[in-house]
């Protein structure tokens, strides 16, 4: 977040002030908002973000401390999450596992911190492992039909999955996400394949988050559509990766 | 007199009856001009009656005759008639008229009015016939009696009375019983006659015949018509004339482009302009041909130079094409605002688009700066001052429609740069001049770095002038053996690099070199100098060679060269190996230095084996012999000069990355949140007149400057901008 101007960051701790969120989520809804800290702030009250903090839930607290790491007793580190995932009885491989990482305000692979892990399981109502595997039954649910949500999670999964201190994605991570998030997204396997040869083979260079994101928008809205990539404008705003896929595809 | 007075006497006679205890009092004097004016209208109708009778014998011409002869005497009569009542208009008609009766005119209107009823409007079909049939025999060649339609056109307009003030002219007689007829006739005759005239002629001869009868009719109007006419007599000889046959105009254009036809073209430019959109498919093929014949002419060129194209020639020729036509948009076009586009067009299309720029599109401002160059180097044939002035205006001319103006600029800069350095410009003016007009066509930043090259060689000047001081103040006449000149310039602003070589100065020189860095740092410490082995050259005297005069040679070489050469003071032969440890040249500039004083035999290859070969040796040649004393030896290597061209060309891409990049930055640094579309249009916008940025080129910019977190998507297409 280095890239904030001065002006910025003043609004995300004024932000953060009012509604004590998280100087993350701040910048989030500031920069939707094109930096109007009012409008951001009552956008985030909206979308009940804030769900007015109760009060912190000893159940929860207890779980957290259960899993926590011995070291840093402010997180859950790697083998506390791999036990607290087999606990919930879901496969690590599982794409519900980004799901829930984008629920807690996972920093990064294999670790939550006790605020996310707490603010989180509290929205979601569950304090206890069999309420949390409910809610993670419904997370599931929701990955599948709810198309914002998967925005969300798949957004979320490229800060989630780099490399810490990098911009980009190294392709074959972003190659291994786009197998257990996209691969079902793509209209059929034929063009999945495609995608990945034409990345690996072609375009070799690592994935940068614009890409990412676009990507989805660009399974949805042009290899979706029967005709989308007939009218495919190279012209348009997306990013010129997916020119080179588009004439790629039509080579 | 007499009459007038009894008019009087007639009118006012009444009233004292009147006032005498008759209570109608006003009425009176009324019914007595009434009386009169009736018997006035009588009157008048009698004798019109008599004077159509009379008419009934005469047709066509003499018709006209007896018209006009008759009118003119009836309207002197009605004048007089008018003075003599009038006593009676100003008073009993003026009453009349006040109170509303429309149909009471004053005398002399009165006898126009009933002229018109009584016997124009029972003979003016008859009458019109006739005049019309004069028009045409006009027409067809034949004299007639102009002022005799002019004495009709008169009576008809003078017969347009207006209801409400007589004295206000109306047209209306005129414009119904004369022009419309008059009209209608005239285009029936031209259309036969252009239809008959086309099937007939060439379509030359009849846009002269057109010519002329527009000229005819405008001269009509003038002769006898009355001038309101001339508009709706233009406009349908327009159309019958031009209009009906703009499409057979139309289609002769192109056989007249080709053959050159100057005159002709102003002919049809001239027709064409005079009707609604008659020029617009013109333009178009105009364009086309232009275009055409500019491909054709370097197609041409390119297929008998091949390879070794002429700057110049290929200049010449676009030039040539571009005058051509440029000449005849002036004459024949009247310089049209359209055909000068469409001419812009055409040429800007043939300049970058040729069969030369096939290749690599930025061959045509490659081939331009090189032509500038040639111009601009001093040679045996320098040209003289205005024509160089005027050839450099030619170029300008080229360089107005060049697409790529930055690659002509890095050539340009790359040319200036040599032609400074070593000293080979024709003259500062002439360089100066061409500054000032590529400032003048692209703004002051186009030519900043040219500028500060010009300023760099004034300060090295004076740079010099103190080295030279200071080094005779502290230093013996024996110590100061060498001349030396520097150039001093800014690493920013030249398109000069070091070259990837090591290499020992000779010892002659370690102390001029020395000397001249210490002195440079004492002036501005901390800057950093770097020295252009490549581009140093010099001088040295031989006076061994036996043939040699008492003056002896003079060898103007390299300054590698003179590492090669120095030694031989020592020794007369040195093995290749000898010579890579002496001056630790790498092979590529040893080899290249020696090949040239082995080629001129300066030096001897000893045995077989090419220059550059391991163990070769090389041998001062004692018996040198030449026809000049000054003796060239420091000719660029080949592979420089290669080296140069495709340096350039690549600088060039990464010069216009920047300048994409900057260009986008600086508009979404103004407008904060733009869509796609939008930014891409501005961004080639503000470039286009630098180079065409083409898009994808763009969005790969985009792409690298959100990565770098500059912009942002902030939704679908839309970007803001990130301090």
């Amino acid at each position: 977040m280095s890239s904030l101007t001065s002006a910025q960051r003043n609004a995300v701790s004024q932000f953060a002030a009012a509604t004590g969120a998280s100087t993350r989520s701040a910048t989030t809804y500031l920069r939707n908002n094109a930096w109007n800290v009012e409008r951001a702030v009552d956008e985030y009250y909206d979308s009940g973000a804030a769900a007015t903090p109760k009060k912190e839930s000893k159940a929860v607290v207890e779980l957290f401390e259960k899993y926590k790491d011995p070291e840093d007793p402010s997180t859950i580190g790697i083998d506390g999450t791999i036990n607290y995932i087999q606990d919930l009885g879901v496969a690590l491989e599982d794409p519900v596992v980004l799901a829930l990482a984008c629920k807690l305000e996972g920093p990064t692979m294999g670790q939550f911190t006790k605020q996310g892990f707490i603010k989180g399981w509290q929205s979601m109502n569950a304090d206890t492992i069999p309420k949390m595997k409910k809610a993670v039954e419904s997370l599931s649910t929701d990955l599948a039909n709810d198309p914002a949500f998967f925005k969300q999670v798949y957004r979320f999964t490229f800060g989630f999955v780099r490399p810490q201190g990098q911009r980009v994605l190294p392709l074959d991570t972003a190659v291994e996400y786009w197998k257990l998030l996209l691969e079902d997204k793509f209209p059929s396997e034929d063009l999945f394949c495609k995608w990945i040869t034409f990345v690996t083979a072609e375009h070799k260079k690592a994935v940068p988050k614009d890409t990412w994101n676009m990507l989805l928008d660009f399974v949805v809205n042009v290899l979706g559509p029967d005709n989308g990539l007939d009218s495919y404008d190279a012209e348009g705003a997306w990013p010129s990766i997916f020119d080179e896929f588009v004439a790629y595809l039509r080579r | 007199m007499r009459i007038y007075t009894a008019i009087y006497q007639f009118c006012t006679a009444a009233r004292p009856t009147t006032q005498v205890g008759h209570p109608a009092t006003s009425r009176g004097a009324q019914l007595l001009g009434a009386e009169l004016y009736n018997k006035l209208i009588e009157y008048l109708e009698i004798h019109l009656e008599n004077i159509k009778l009379e008419s009934g014998q005469f047709a066509d011409e003499s018709l006209i005759k007896y018209y006009i002869r008759t009118w003119n005497r009836y309207t002197t009569g009605a004048r007089y008639l008018n003075h003599i009542f009038e006593y009676l208009n100003r008073h009993w008609v003026k009453r009349e008229r006040d109170e509303g009766r429309r149909t009471v005119y004053d005398v002399n209107t009165l006898c126009l009015v009933k002229w018109r009823s009584v016997f124009f409007d029972s003979i003016q079909s008859k009458q019109m016939a006739a005049v019309l049939k004069l028009i045409e025999k006009q027409r067809n060649g034949e004299t007639i009696e102009n002022t005799d339609i002019k004495n009709i056109v008169g009576s008809f307009v003078n017969l347009g009375l207006d209801e409400h003030d007589s004295r206000k002219v109306s047209l209306s007689v005129y414009k119904t019983y004369f022009e419309g007829p008059f009209i209608a006739s005239t285009e029936t005759y031209y259309k036969d006659e252009s239809k008959r005239f086309v099937a007939e002629n060439s379509v030359v001869d009849y846009m002269k015949k057109a010519e002329v009868r527009l000229q005819e009719e405008t001269g009509r109007v003038q002769l006898y018509l009355h001038q309101s006419t001339e508009k709706i007599l233009m406009r349908t000889c327009e159309t019958v004339l031009i209009y009906d046959h703009a499409d057979l105009l139309r289609d002769e254009f192109q056989n007249l482009l080709e053959a050159n036809r100057q005159e002709d073209l102003k002919r049809m430019f001239t027709l064409l302009s005079r009707i609604q959109n008659g020029l617009e498919p013109l333009r178009g093929k105009f364009e086309t041909h232009v275009r055409k014949q500019g491909l054709a002419a370097i197609e041409k060129l390119a297929t008998e130079a091949g390879e070794n194209l002429d700057p110049k020639a290929y200049v010449d020729a676009l030039l040539e094409v571009y005058r051509q036509y440029a000449h005849l948009v002036q004459y024949a076009f009247s310089d049209d605002t359209d055909f000068v586009k469409s001419l812009d067009n055409a040429c800007r299309e043939f300049i970058n688009r040729n069969k030369v720029c096939s290749q690599s599109s930025s061959k045509s401002p490659e081939l331009l700066a090189k032509y500038s160059d040639a111009l601009l180097k001093k040679s045996g044939k320098s040209a003289e001052d205005s024509d160089l002035d005027a050839k450099l205006n030619d170029i300008m001319t080229i360089f107005k429609y060049i697409d790529d103006k930055d690659v002509f600029q890095k050539f340009y800069t790359r040319m200036l740069s040599r032609r400074l350095v070593h000293g080979t410009s024709t003259s500062d003016d002439a360089e100066s001049s061409m500054i000032s007009k590529l400032k003048e066509a692209c703004g002051h930043e186009y030519t900043s770095k040219l500028q500060r090259m010009f300023q760099d060689m004034n300060v090295s000047q004076d740079l010099q002038i103190q080295f030279r001081e200071a080094m005779a103040k502290n230093l013996e006449p024996s110590e100061l053996t060498i001349d030396f000149t520097i150039l001093v310039l800014g690493t920013n602003f030249w398109p000069l690099t070091p070259i990837n070589t090591t290499f020992n100065l000779p010892d002659e020189l370690v102390k001029t070199f020395e000397r001249f860095q210490s002195f440079y740092q004492s002036k501005h410490s901390g800057r950093k100098l770097t020295w252009l082995w490549q581009l140093s050259k010099g001088e040295l005297k031989a006076n061994y060679p036996k043939s040699s005069n008492k003056v002896g040679y003079t060898f103007q070489v390299s300054t590698f060269q003179m590492a090669i050469l120095l030694p031989y003071n020592n020794g007369d032969t040195y093995s290749y190996e000898q010579l890579q440890q002496i001056t630790a040249l790498n092979k590529e500039y040893l080899v290249g230095s020696l090949a040239i004083l082995v080629k001129a035999r300066v030096l001897l290859l000893e045995g077989s084996g090419e220059v550059g070969d391991p163990g070769t040796r090389y041998t001062l040649n004692m018996d040198f012999k030449n026809k000049k004393i000054r003796v060239n030896l420091n000719i660029p290597l080949r592979s420089e000069q290669k080296q140069d061209t495709e340096t350039t060309h690549k600088t060039i891409e990464e010069d216009r990355k920047m300048l994409m990049q900057s260009a986008i930055v600086r508009i979404m640094k103004a407008r904060k949140v733009l869509k796609h579309v939008v930014l891409v249009q501005e961004t080639i916008a503000q470039i286009k007149s630098r180079f065409t940025p083409k898009v994808p080129e763009i969005k790969k910019c985009i792409d690298f400057l959100i990565e770098k977190e500059y912009l942002e998507r902030i939704d679908g297409d839309r970007y803001s901008y990130l301090a």
